[in-house]
């Protein structure tokens, strides 16, 4: 088995999404992607290790609160400071956007194309590469 | 070059180089800059940007062990806080102290100076590095200060303001400073004249010559490459940047990052340019660090440009012509420091490097170079060279873009837009104005046809061209149809398209008059300025109206204006009364007519001393009375007795003439030898008239001047008699004021208690004759607020404020409106009204605000607000806990601090809304009978013995003995939730809060509050399934976006799969479409007559295909025997059914099982029952939603669900008029079964 660059997580309740992340991530050489489907599963994956970049939506467990994932998030960078999270979620409310800016290094309104996804996350990848230089 | 940059913005990260030790010339200056510091003396460096000066401070601070020393970036700290957080910050770091930022400013001004005297008891250096001047108050503020430290300690010596250069200073002085700058000039600002220049001395830090140059780069590459670069390379390296250090560092890191090293200096140099453009156009949050200090370079460069005009002007001089005119209006200086100009020795100016010469080339090709002058249209000769630009364009073929790449600051087009406006408002002729609007609209906003029209009679259809200004001639023609477009645009005042869409017409309204109609022809296809066009066009016209208007009253008021200007002197001794009387206050009315005696007594003395020595000065006053003073010989009469003016033929005569004529028109009259002068006043029946005995001829001589001091009389009396019946309308307000029910003060503009009417001085049991006791009034600040007052005074305004203060310690809320008195057109004092707000206001207030709430925690915080304003000083918020018993838990509680929570049972059975109880066990006393008294015999509101709270103990006093229950009910009248409300003592109670009519109106009260709860819940839930709808159309559609990239080499049977989600999502998204359709305004929550299984089989078929093609799940369908018709809302219905199944397939599709996996939807009717159940083998539902789902729905417990919308379709449910339960024993076996029931009668469809 090869040894891939970066490794990525990937948290979305909805398994049509990650399915299809995982088939076009699959053959990636740079990237092993993960996904996981709950909050709970979420901070067991991560107790384990950190990922080079966590992917996060905000919509978990319900369809109209987005509540869960922003305070997954919070939670999550109080108790690993380092985990570098990016949002991918359909919610792009103003307010959400504001009040996760000083936890996420980017955020994405679903509306991309995996392979447009890939090179979008390739270069924050890269990115946080040279900025841990 | 530009196309192919902006088609693609990706650019590479750029990899850290090390930093290089300093060169020869580098090392220079640090020993001169080391040197200069030991010797106590100031030092300015002065560079380019980006030649090494912060280099060489950090060199400096590491090199001086003997002092102290202190690093401030000036341009971070400003951009970051402003000058008041980069003052905090020297202080902090100096003297240790914290100030707090509103007192900074007065602490630099005094204390500081003192306290560094006092702290700094060693050498120290302070650096101020990165000094930009383009503030220019910041730039006089700080030159100062710095001046002042320098002064200050500098011990023993007395500073000359003459001296040029720097003095070595003793060995005592304790503080160095050093600057450092790019650009240390402003546009007005001059730093060689500026007080920092006579305390500095100056190392200046060019860029790096040939061979320094080289070796560095030498070294860099070579550390990068692992081997010497080729001098090929390094002579590429030096052409383009000419030395420049930051640029010749970046232009390796870019080398590298795209693997240039054998390509030609063009392709490197474009290469260059197209990464710095690529950078300066991205956000500077996702560079890494290498690029964003490229960001933040080329940033400063360009805000040097909208920041500078000359530099500007510069820059575009050399871009276009490859020269700069002798006899351009910059200083060279300022040019060669910013680093982009430089200068040779023979004078001639050019590019500093290639880089910044092909930098701006892009920055000012002919499309935006406009644009950018539009930053600086303030300054004359930009103007005019901005309209060059233009007017080339115009002339061209070449038209202008309307946006531009780089946008650093201020870079609307509406800024650019209020740039012109100012730049307009500087033509003060109407000629000169008209043909700037004229050439803007061509030049710039691309229109060539327009005309204005002025309507001289709206209603007689005179409709006419403003030949001043129109830009078509007579080409429209004002036909019927053109006119009933103009007239529609006049009478529904806003802008309108033509017929034909071609034309545009802009209303002209001034005021809320509407003066000129602006028409001109729509450019088709124009884009961002096209937006403000109707912007600019009334902003520009009412600049032209204005010029007009003034240009009237000019020629009109002219001549009389210089008379009165001509005269001042003389009319000195009046104005300087009438200064008095504006400076009185209201206390003083009483002396206004002894005042208004002297004024016309001196107006007499002021003619007399005008040298007419013979005259007769009649006042007729009203009612016919006549006072004359007679001056002769030298002497003024006193006042003769009022007399008729039936005795005097010739005055009466000479009346009959004013009959028609304006206030202070001045006419005469030769009567029998006498001149008779004179006008009437604007006292009706008040005149003023001036007799003297001069011959015809000499009348005619002195006629002229005599008019005009006849008219700097009338002017100071009328001023006097305006104030005068003033007065005399406030001493008339004052009795009316007296006697008002409302709570009324004066102050005047100092600030003093001028009156107090009856009912407020009666309240507060003050004096109202005596001023001091008034102004007693001032140690109620609850009643008086300086600064409302004091916003009046300056605003001129009416305020409305809520003024709230104690009496007899019940507090009074009253509804102040605060009237400013006005007397010519300055207030002079501020009359407050202070309606009180009874306990009906009150809750109608409550009332108001409950019905702008939109959630139901929203009514009840205005509930809880609302009692303690009413007086009641303990409140406590219940909600139910079971359907099943009478036991409520407490929510909130105001007036006692405790995080306890209170249980009570209580039943209430009566239909009513209140009650009023009373501590099992109190005994008969005083405060009982009282009680009881208060509540007539035949009051609905019985007071009742409490049977849940322990018994009355008359140690404790610090609990309630009465309350009153306020509840809450539901549409089926059960409550939900209740408000106690009481006093935490029994001698609180005993108060004028309630009785029998106040307990009738929180009843009320009480009635409308639930109905108002209960109205805002459906609202709650539409806003909630709005959201829900709008969530699940997008997830869908998004996810087929996902599955349409194809993936390489990918089987048949997965494209087919593919195809499968793609088609399921795509029908998912369409239902949520459907539903968002039909959840029009109004008709989101109406029933309709709909068949069950008609609708279970549309909406199960989609979901049935793919849960049995994804997920392997064995979906089955139990559909009625019978049709089933049913009234309901089919959107809700659709959309809770929906959320059912979909969140089961979702649960189960993610569960490991080993048996096979099923999902079961029946429907069935009983004689009294419509059941959907919803069933899958999967594994369960959490503990925490099994209880949610057996608690009461209308309880609304805020407990967090983590269960898939379940809450929300629950709540839906009910709505609907049904319930959504779990059913214990699971349908098929194992995992989880909901049913959905509808309540029904046979033979009703109305009832759901």
């Amino acid at each position: 088995m090869t040894h891939k660059k970066y490794t990525i997580i990937h948290l979305d309740d909805n398994p049509d999404i990650t399915d299809r992340m995982d088939l076009f991530l699959d053959d990636s050489n740079e990237i092993k992607y993960e996904y996981i489907h709950n909050i709970e599963d979420a901070f067991k994956r991560l107790s384990q290790g950190l990922p080079h970049l966590m992917l996060v939506d905000l919509m978990l467990e319900d369809d109209i609160n987005a509540d869960p994932g922003i305070n997954f998030i919070k939670q999550a960078k109080k108790e690993y400071p380092k985990l570098n999270i990016m949002v991918l979620s359909n919610r792009g409310d103003m307010s959400i956007r504001n009040e996760l800016k000083e936890y996420v290094i980017d955020y994405e309104e679903k509306i991309f194309r995996p392979s447009v996804y890939m090179e979008k996350i390739l270069t924050i990848l890269n990115q946080l590469d040279t900025n841990h230089e | 070059m530009l196309k192919k940059i902006k088609k693609s913005l990706i650019f590479k990260p750029v990899k850290k180089l090390n930093e290089t030790p300093p060169s020869a010339t580098e090392y220079n200056n640090l020993s001169k800059l080391i040197t200069l510091i030991k010797n106590n003396t100031n030092v300015f460096i002065i560079g380019q940007n980006g030649t090494g000066k912060t280099f060489l401070i950090n060199q400096a601070i590491k090199n001086i062990k003997d002092r102290k020393c202190y690093y401030f970036d000036i341009n971070q700290l400003i951009v970051s806080g402003g000058r008041l957080k980069f003052y905090q910050k020297i202080v902090q770091d100096l003297i240790g102290k914290s100030i707090p930022y509103d007192k900074i400013e007065i602490y630099i001004l005094e204390e500081f100076f003192n306290d560094l005297i006092k702290e700094i008891n060693s050498p120290v250096v302070l650096f101020f590095d990165h000094f930009r001047v383009f503030n220019d108050e910041f730039y006089q503020h700080f030159f100062n200060t710095c001046r002042k430290i320098d002064s200050v300690t500098y011990s023993n010596t007395v500073f000359s303001n003459d001296s040029k250069k720097p003095e070595t200073k003793s060995k005592y002085q304790n503080i160095v400073m050093v600057f450092s700058g790019s650009l240390v000039i402003s546009d007005k600002s001059d730093l060689s004249k500026s007080p920092l220049w006579n305390i500095t001395e100056k190392i200046f830090v060019r860029p790096h010559s040939r061979l320094e140059a080289n070796l560095n780069n030498y070294r860099r590459l070579t550390d990068l490459l692992k081997s010497p670069p080729e001098t090929k390379l390094l002579d590429i390296i030096y052409n383009l940047t000419s030395g420049h250090k930051f640029l010749s560092k970046t232009l390796i890191q870019i080398i590298i990052a795209y693997d240039m090293i054998n390509k030609s200096e063009d392709e490197i140099l474009d290469k260059y340019i197209h990464h710095i453009w690529s950078v300066i156009n991205t956000k500077k949050e996702l560079l890494d660090t290498g690029n964003k200090k490229i960001w933040f370079h080329f940033h400063n460069i360009i805000e040097y440009f909208e920041t500078n005009a000359s530099i500007l002007m510069a820059a575009l001089n050399l871009n276009q012509n490859r020269q700069i005119y002798s006899e351009s209006p910059f200083e060279m200086d300022q040019i060669t420091i910013t680093g982009i100009i430089d200068k040779k020795d023979d004078g001639e100016y050019f590019f500093s490097n290639d880089i910044y010469r092909l930098l701006m080339a892009i920055l000012f090709d002919n499309y935006r170079a406009g644009d950018y002058c539009l930053f600086h249209t303030e300054d004359d000769l930009v103007w005019k060279r901005t309209k060059e630009i233009y007017q080339s364009l115009h002339d061209s073929i070449i038209r202008r873009k309307y946006t531009r790449m780089i946008t650093t600051k201020s870079q609307t087009s509406a800024y650019i837009a209020n740039n012109i406006i100012q730049r307009l408002k500087k033509n003060k002729d109407i000629k000169e104005l008209t043909k700037e609007i004229s050439e803007i609209l061509t030049l710039m906003y691309d229109i060539s046809e327009w005309a204005i029209y002025i309507f001289q009679d709206i209603d007689s259809d005179q409709i006419k061209l403003d030949e001043n200004f129109s830009q078509l001639g007579n080409r429209i023609q004002i036909s019927e149809p053109v006119k009933r477009f103009f007239y529609k645009i006049v009478i529904e005042k806003k802008q309108l398209n033509d017929w034909t869409g071609t034309w545009q017409g802009i209303p002209i309204i001034i005021g809320n008059t509407f003066k000129r109609l602006f028409v001109y022809r729509l450019q088709p296809g124009k884009r961002g300025w096209g937006r403000i066009i109707p912007t600019f066009i009334k902003d520009a016209m009412n600049l032209y109206h204005n010029l007009i208007e003034q240009k009237q009253i000019k020629d009109e008021f002219g001549k009389l204006h210089k008379t009165l200007q001509e005269k001042e002197d003389e009319f000195g001794k009046l104005s300087k009364i009438l200064k008095e009387y504006d400076s009185m206050t209201i206390q003083a009315s009483d002396t206004y007519k002894n005042t208004e005696q002297q004024y016309w007594r001196l107006s007499k003395q002021f003619l007399f001393s005008i040298k007419i020595k013979d005259f007769i000065f009649y006042e007729i006053l009203y009612g016919n009375k006549v006072r004359l003073t007679h001056s002769k010989e030298d002497k003024l009469s006193s006042y003769d007795k009022l007399q008729d003016l039936d005795q005097f033929n010739h005055l009466k005569d000479f009346q009959n003439i004013f009959q028609y004529k304006q206030n202070g028109q001045i006419n005469e009259k030769l009567y029998y030898g006498k001149q008779l002068t004179g006008c009437t006043m604007s006292i009706p029946g008040n005149m003023m008239i001036i007799e003297t005995n001069l011959t015809e001829d000499k009348y005619k001589i002195i006629k002229k001047n005599f008019f005009r001091y006849i008219r700097l009389i009338y002017f100071a009396l009328e001023q006097n008699i305006h104030l005068y019946q003033t007065s005399k309308r406030l001493i008339a307000a004052q009795n009316v004021l007296n006697v008002s029910q409302n709570l009324i003060f004066i102050v005047s503009k100092d600030n003093e208690i001028v009156f107090v009417n009856q009912k407020l001085s009666h309240l507060l049991n003050i004096n109202n004759e005596d001023l001091k006791d008034l102004n007693t009034l001032n140690s109620l600040q609850s009643i008086y607020k300086q600064d409302t007052i004091k916003m009046v005074l300056e605003k001129k305004q009416i305020i409305f404020e809520e003024i709230k203060f104690n009496v007899n310690k019940k507090e009074k809320i009253t509804n102040a409106t605060y009237i400013p008195l006005i007397k010519n057109n300055n207030v002079f004092a501020v009359s407050i009204i202070m309606q009180e707000v009874t306990y009906r206001n009150k809750l109608l207030i409550a009332n108001q605000n409950m019905l702008k709430a939109k959630t139901t925690k929203e009514v009840e915080q205005i509930l809880l607000n609302q009692f303690s304003s009413l007086g009641f000083t303990i409140v406590i918020q219940y909600k139910k806990q079971h359907d099943s018993d009478n036991k409520y838990i407490s929510e909130a509680v105001v007036g006692i601090n405790t995080k306890k929570q209170y249980e009570y049972q209580i039943e209430f059975t009566n239909n009513i809304g209140i009650n009023v109880w009373y501590r099992k066990g109190f005994p008969i006393n005083d405060n009982k009978h009282l009680w009881i008294n208060r509540l007539n015999q035949s009051s609905e509101f019985k007071l009742k013995e409490d049977q849940y709270w322990p018994s009355y103990d008359k140690k404790k006093t610090n609990r309630p003995n009465f309350w009153i229950t306020f509840p809450i009910r539901n549409f089926k009248n059960d409550v939900v939730k209740f408000y106690s409300m009481g006093w935490i003592t029994d001698d609180e109670w005993d108060n004028e809060y309630v009785n029998d009519g106040k307990l009738t109106l929180l009843n009320s009260f009480a009635i409308t509050a639930s109905q108002i709860i209960e109205n805002i819940k459906p609202k709650e839930y539409l806003e909630k399934f709005q959201g829900m709808i709008s969530h699940g159309l997008k997830e869908p559609f998004y996810v087929a976006l996902q599955y349409l990239e194809p993936l390489p080499k990918m089987k048949y049977e997965e494209q087919l799969e593919m195809t499968d989600i793609v088609c399921a999502n795509i029908e998912m998204g369409l239902t949520g479409l459907q539903s968002l359709l039909t959840l029009r305004r109004g008709k989101s929550l109406e029933k309709e007559i709909i068949e069950l299984n008609d609708i279970l089989q549309k909406q199960t078929r989609l979901f049935e295909a793919y849960a049995r093609k994804k997920s392997n799940i064995n979906f089955t369908i139990n559909y009625s025997h019978t049709p089933i018709y049913f009234l309901i809302n089919k959107v809700m219905l659709i959309q809770v059914l929906n959320n059912l199944i979909g969140n089961s397939i979702n649960y189960i599709k993610r569960a490991q099982l080993k048996r096979e996996k099923k999902i079961q939807v029946e429907l069935k009717k009983t004689s009294d029952e419509i059941v959907f159940y919803i069933s899958d083998n999967g594994k369960g539902l959490p503990k925490d939603v099994k209880d949610y789902l057996k608690q009461d729905v209308s309880i609304g417990h805020q407990i967090c669900i983590k269960q898939f919308g379940i809450k929300f379709s629950r709540e839906i449910a009910h709505l609907l008029g049904g319930r959504l339960e779990l059913i214990d024993l699971p349908l098929l076996g194992q995992g989880t079964s909901y049913q959905l029931i509808f309540p029904c009668k046979e033979g009703n469809h109305n009832d759901t």
